[in-house]
């Protein structure tokens, strides 16, 4: 699609497809210019002794212990609950389903706080944690959900004919299909993890994230933050490559014509009553706790009086963020991951994974960035939406990325290539067959970046225009200075909209495959 | 038809999101909207602003942040700086910046409003609050009595875990500052170390008052108005927690400015003028100091509930701290004992 | 003036041959299977016409007009080829109707789309979605959709591949037929030789990316260009002989040869089972039955010849139950030319 052969497999893209490609891989330099130039300009021998000294190991320690046990924690849950919801006939499934997936709307700052206000001993490692891997779990468990309801039972059915149990089954036949779907959304847990900064503040545990916004609100060159930066970069660098080895060589394009066979739910058994108490108590940790505290904030603080105005504007521009930031994101992932399915090659592979290096860049690494270009060359631009929302693409590209490859991967080329031979031009091609194929796709990662631009606070703060606030804004300020009252309003109505897209993307249309007649 | 009817409404929603976020792109850029970047507690620079708007009719647009970042965005921006005022916490940021030449001068009407030990020598920055560093304890915990002579008998092994402190903050880098001043490098380092080893890091003073009031920790070292301005709300005999001067010219006692200036790229030079006028006579500064639960500079305001400034024993020469102002030896010394 | 005009087209990819030299004419009208083995550039071939692929070098015309040659590539959509693929691909998100008038002006579409799914036997099922139809209905639309913009060239790439057996007999004849009303030319690409021969008009065979033989069914049955095309188009029976003059000698007698005498003396002796009949031992070539299968409607009899230096097993189907049982002595006789090949 969009691509004219001429010469032998070396596709020619068009300009449509290549132009927002170029523009991005242009922006996606800046940061990493910016890092250079701040390094630069501490010099060689100061940059080295700020990064090799006993502070940066202990950070090192700090973010890789967290790292490692919160994504590792995220992956068993997600599957264990994907697995329980998509494959047996617990009970209640459908209701779990959503329960269990509304933390994904409540930001981990907002969460974190709900934590620390119980007890102090929430407060470190533990707490850090506990918290960031109930927020993230999800993030597994979506991917793998739909991965599972889009797999042929017949396989599974196989293997128990060879002789598998359940358990080998699962290991043998499932798991290796679950991998793509796993890792990817293992991948993005590491990287959010290692760029978290508010939750991890409000919970005194300090990585490289914390330890960079405190250079930089400390100090006023930014040369040791950068330093840190580089450090992280070199941890993402480890963790994108980690991701593509689990990944192998498998292309994971649907094979076969077989319709995926609707499975028989297997039964849980004696087990049944170990996995409702799990669900339950998964949803008191993840959901019941952060909201009942809020709405003992919320209670406490009615007598104070309520920013009816305020909230109003503050949703308005949320909004506006959110679904403006989704779409320029969507403008670039959806090109980008056409490029990398269609012609695909060692270009386009690690093109398409220049997006998660920079994903694991802290959103004050990428709003500084964005202040020092467009103060200095483009001050037109500088503290307006536009700078803002390209803040929000370098962002969470990827976010877009996965869900629009996934339903991608789902339509075939030879419909494409049938719509070319009824004498339709690769652009009308695309509006009329591929683009209404992948919408599903499009829906999710609209959904995701949506939320993740609504809850976005580090670039938001130093970007956007003066006098213009977020709901999240707004919390983080109040919460910062432990207004918990007065962070309760805006908090619940960022947990109330950030809701829409959640459901949206627990939506059976929008996470299933389309495999019918394919 | 239906994949269709999806994608249109889609794109439908999705355009009209743009547009919206469009529309509340650049805020509108009135000809004598007057832009204050804005490090102090959110309240207290509204408050200010609000009169000032219905005493002038000038509005103001407020861009909050941390002091040390919108100084560090000013600097940054230079020549095309959208600020026309800056009010920090501390006057560190203040200094960097005058160093940077980045700042106009403050009107003499603005500066006379004020006594000479809280302004800038050049008048390059003006000081608009005064507030002490203070011991919040609570009573439950440890007996007023019990608590040492000076602040730096708590980095020891009788404290440890009992002291809640705050090394990311713009008013520990400056005690730290004028611990270097008055005391030297050396017994600087070994306090820090000291309450590396048995203090308690937070990442907010009111996070670290907040763990007096509840008992995780028996002391926390913060600026007073943290713990007026609450006591101010709640009402002192609903705090848990209670406030100690060490009342003998310690460091602990310390005293430092909030401060503001003038940046130079500002295109309203004039209503910025009036705004440190303002800010800096009777009605501005009661304004002020009402709802930060700090000292005033001028010395017609009055302060309620909070211990009298002429009560305070702060150590000297702590309000100007020469080479040390700009906070950079604290800054590499924070690093150096790995607390940054 | 031909349908299609293939000369000397060759592509390559990764340093492997896929197609070499193929050239190929197709008069207006006319049913060609390309038939080989999975593997052997036939695909190739088709995508290259529909403009999927571009060969390296090598001229392609449709109906007189060039769309593939050193200076001018056009693109898909401009070729004017319908292109039905594998399991059809019909758009899934478009009802049937919509599918078949995706190729279609405004003006001419719903008389069209009338005609088309008359032209299928599909008639009242213009508002199904893809997913409630069969394979074989889905074959059909898909085609339907293919003829509906009046194309010069139909390609159908292995179209009844992914349905069951008893199902493509019937849709075979249907779509021969679809095609023959609508005047149209095709190719057809597959692997089946039955399908190739019950279909086409003309088949080209095809091996290791290059035409090894384009005839009329009968010529490459009857006469295939080599042994292995032989032994790929239908059962033989292979057997080492020598030539004397008018006649051949083998295994299986002295017998009559199609085409001029070879002068060399050894050839080998292509013959296909169903020009052996099956006697009394008293007279003809003495075999040995080593096994008989019985399907029903024929039988095999597997056979081994007695007093013969070659090892020769061949297997002669017979109409009906078999005639004869294991271990039984019968004499053969070959009817008809046999082909040889030096």
């Amino acid at each position: 699609m969009f691509t004219v052969r001429k010469e032998q497999q070396r596709p020619k893209t068009s300009l449509l497809l290549l132009l927002p490609i170029l523009l991005f891989l242009f922006i996606a330099c800046l940061p990493l210019l910016y890092i250079l130039l701040r390094a630069q300009e501490v010099g060689f021998k100061n940059a080295l002794s700020l990064i090799f000294r006993d502070r940066v190991y202990e950070l090192l320690r700090h973010t890789l212990l967290l790292d490692f046990t919160v994504t590792g924690a995220s992956m068993i849950i997600g599957v264990t609950t994907a697995w329980c919801i998509e494959r047996t006939n617990l009970w209640g499934k459908r209701m779990w389903n959503v329960l269990i997936t509304i933390p994904f709307a409540v930001p981990a700052f907002i969460s974190s706080y709900s934590w620390v206000s119980l007890s102090p001993m929430f407060e470190g490692f533990f707490g850090a944690f506990l918290v960031l891997t109930l927020y993230s779990y999800p993030l597994v468990h979506l991917p793998v959900a739909a991965s599972l309801r889009g797999m042929n039972g017949s396989l599974e059915e196989v293997s128990h004919s060879l002789g598998y149990g359940r358990w080998q089954t699962f290991w043998r036949v499932i798991f290796p299909q679950l991998r793509p779907a796993l890792f990817g959304g293992a991948l993005l847990i590491a990287l959010h993890t290692l760029a978290e900064f508010g939750a991890l503040s409000l919970l005194r545990y300090d990585t490289f994230t914390t330890a960079i916004f405190d250079q930089y609100t400390m100090a006023f060159n930014g040369a040791s933050a950068a330093m840190l930066t580089t450090v992280l970069l070199f941890l993402c660098l480890i963790f994108i490559s980690l991701e593509l080895y689990s990944r192998g060589k498998a292309r994971y394009v649907s094979v076969g014509s077989g319709v995926a066979r609707p499975q028989k739910p297997q039964s849980l058994g004696v087990f049944t009553p170990f996995a409702l108490l799990g669900f339950a108590l998964l949803t008191v940790l993840a959901v019941g706790i952060p909201l009942g505290r809020l709405v003992y904030w919320l209670l406490r603080g009615s007598s104070a009086q309520f920013p009816l105005t305020e909230l109003l504007t503050n949703l308005g521009t949320t909004l506006a963020y959110g679904l403006g930031g989704a779409l320029a994101t969507l403008l670039i992932a959806l090109p980008l991951v056409m490029l990398s399915i269609r012609a695909r090659g060692t270009l386009s592979l690690l093109l398409e994974r220049v997006p998660y290096f920079i994903h694991s860049l802290p959103g004050l690494v990428i709003g500084l960035t964005l202040v020092f270009f467009a103060v200095r060359y483009v001050p037109v631009l500088y503290q307006t939406s536009i700078v803002l929302i390209i803040a929000y693409v370098l962002l969470y590209v990827p976010l877009a990325q996965s869900s629009v490859r996934a339903s991608y991967e789902q339509a075939p080329k030879r419909i494409e290539e049938v719509a070319r031979s009824l004498g339709k031009g690769p652009l009308a091609v695309f509006f009329t067959v591929t683009l209404p194929l992948i919408i599903p796709g499009i829906g999710a990662g609209m959904a995701l970046v949506t939320l993740k631009v609504m809850t976005e606070l580090t670039a938001t703060l130093l970007l956007r225009p003066t006098g213009v606030d977020t709901l999240a804004i707004q919390v983080w300020q109040h919460t910062a200075n432990s207004e918990f009252a007065a962070a309760a309003p805006y908090a619940a109505l960022l947990i109330l909209i950030s809701s829409v897209p959640v459901y949206v993307l627990t939506m059976r249309s929008f996470s299933s495959k389309r495999r019918g007649n394919l | 038809m239906i994949g269709k009817k999806v994608a249109s409404t889609a794109l439908s929603i999705v355009l009209v999101g743009a547009l919206a976020a469009c529309s509340t792109g650049k805020s509108d850029s009135d000809e004598k909207a007057l832009t204050i970047y804005s490090g102090q507690h959110k309240e207290v620079t509204d408050a200010v602003a609000k009169d000032f708007t219905k005493k002038t009719g000038i509005k103001v647009n407020v861009r909050e942040g941390s002091s040390n970042e919108l100084a560090h965005q000013v600097a940054e921006e230079g020549d095309h700086s959208p600020a026309d005022v800056i009010f920090t916490e501390e006057t560190a940021s203040l200094v960097m910046l005058s160093e940077k030449g980045l700042l106009a001068k403050a009107s003499d009407k603005a500066l006379h409003h004020i006594s000479k030990q809280y302004e800038d020598a050049n008048g390059k920055w003006v000081g608009l609050l005064a507030r002490s560093r203070v011991v919040a304890y609570n009573p439950d915990e440890v007996k007023e009595q019990d608590l040492p002579k000076s602040v730096f008998d708590f980095a020891s092994a009788k404290w440890k875990e009992k002291v809640a402190y705050v090394p990311t903050s713009g008013a520990f880098t400056n005690q730290i500052s004028a611990m270097i001043k008055l005391y030297g490098q050396d017994k600087t380092k070994a306090w820090l170390e000291g309450l590396k080893k048995y203090g308690k890091s937070y990442k907010n003073n009111k996070i670290a008052l907040d763990a007096v009031e509840k008992g995780n920790v028996s002391v926390a070292l913060i600026n007073n108005y943290y713990w007026d301005r609450e006591a101010k709300e709640k009402g002192k005999e609903h705090m848990n927690s209670k406030l100690h001067y060490f009342g003998n010219g310690d460091i602990g006692d310390m005293i430092s400015l909030s401060g503001a200036a003038i940046v130079k790229a500002s295109e309203h030079k004039k209503e910025a003028q009036k705004f440190l006028e303002f800010a800096t006579d009777l009605k501005g500064q009661q304004a002020l100091t009402e709802a930060s639960s700090q000292y005033p500079v001028n010395p017609k305001a009055k302060t309620q509930g909070m211990k009298p400034f002429s009560e305070l024993h702060p150590p000297k020469g702590t309000l100007h701290l020469g080479k040390y102002s700009d906070g950079k030896q604290a800054i590499a010394l924070l690093q150096e004992v790995g607390l940054l | 003036m031909m349908a299609l005009r293939i000369t000397d087209l060759c592509k390559s990819f990764d340093g492997q041959t896929v197609l070499n030299n193929v050239a190929l004419e197709l008069p207006k009208g006319k049913l060609l299977a390309i038939l080989g083995p999975s593997g052997c550039g036939k695909t190739t071939l088709l995508r290259s016409i529909a403009g999927f692929e571009m060969p390296s070098t090598g001229t392609i015309e449709i109906a007189g007009v060039s769309v593939f040659s050193d200076k001018k590539q056009l693109p898909a959509e401009k070729r004017r080829v319908g292109y039905v693929p594998q399991e059809g691909a019909l758009f899934p998100h478009l009802t049937v109707a919509q599918n078949i008038a995706f190729g279609l002006s405004r003006q001419t579409r719903n008389q069209r789309v009338k005609e088309m799914l008359a032209l299928v036997g599909m008639e009242g099922f213009e508002k199904r979605m893809p997913h409630e139809l069969s394979g074989g209905q889905q074959q059909r639309i898909a085609l339907a959709r293919a003829l509906a913009p009046h194309p010069e060239l139909i390609l159908l790439d292995e179209p009844f591949s992914a349905l069951d057996t008893g199902l493509r007999a019937q849709l075979r004849e249907d779509i021969k037929y679809a095609l023959e009303q609508a005047g149209a030319t095709a190719i057809m690409v597959t692997h089946d030789q039955e399908e190739a021969f019950s279909m086409a008009d003309r088949i080209a065979i095809m091996r290791d990316g290059k035409l090894v033989q384009t005839a009329d069914p009968d010529a490459v049955y009857t006469t295939p260009s080599d042994v292995h095309v032989a032994t790929f188009v239908g059962d033989a029976v292979i057997l080492k002989g020598q030539v004397n003059g008018n006649l051949v000698e083998c295994p299986l007698g002295s017998l009559c040869y199609q085409g001029s005498s070879h002068s060399r003396e050894a050839v080998t002796v292509m013959i296909r089972p169903e020009q052996v009949t099956i006697g009394s031992a008293q007279s003809g070539v003495i075999a040995k039955v080593t096994k008989t299968i019985y399907f029903g409607h024929d039988s095999l009899i597997h056979l081994e010849l007695e007093h013969s230096e070659q090892h020769c097993t061949p297997a002669i189907r017979v109409l009906g139950k078999p005639p004869v049982k294991k271990g039984d002595l019968v004499g053969l006789q070959v009817n008809g030319d046999v082909v040889i090949y030096g």
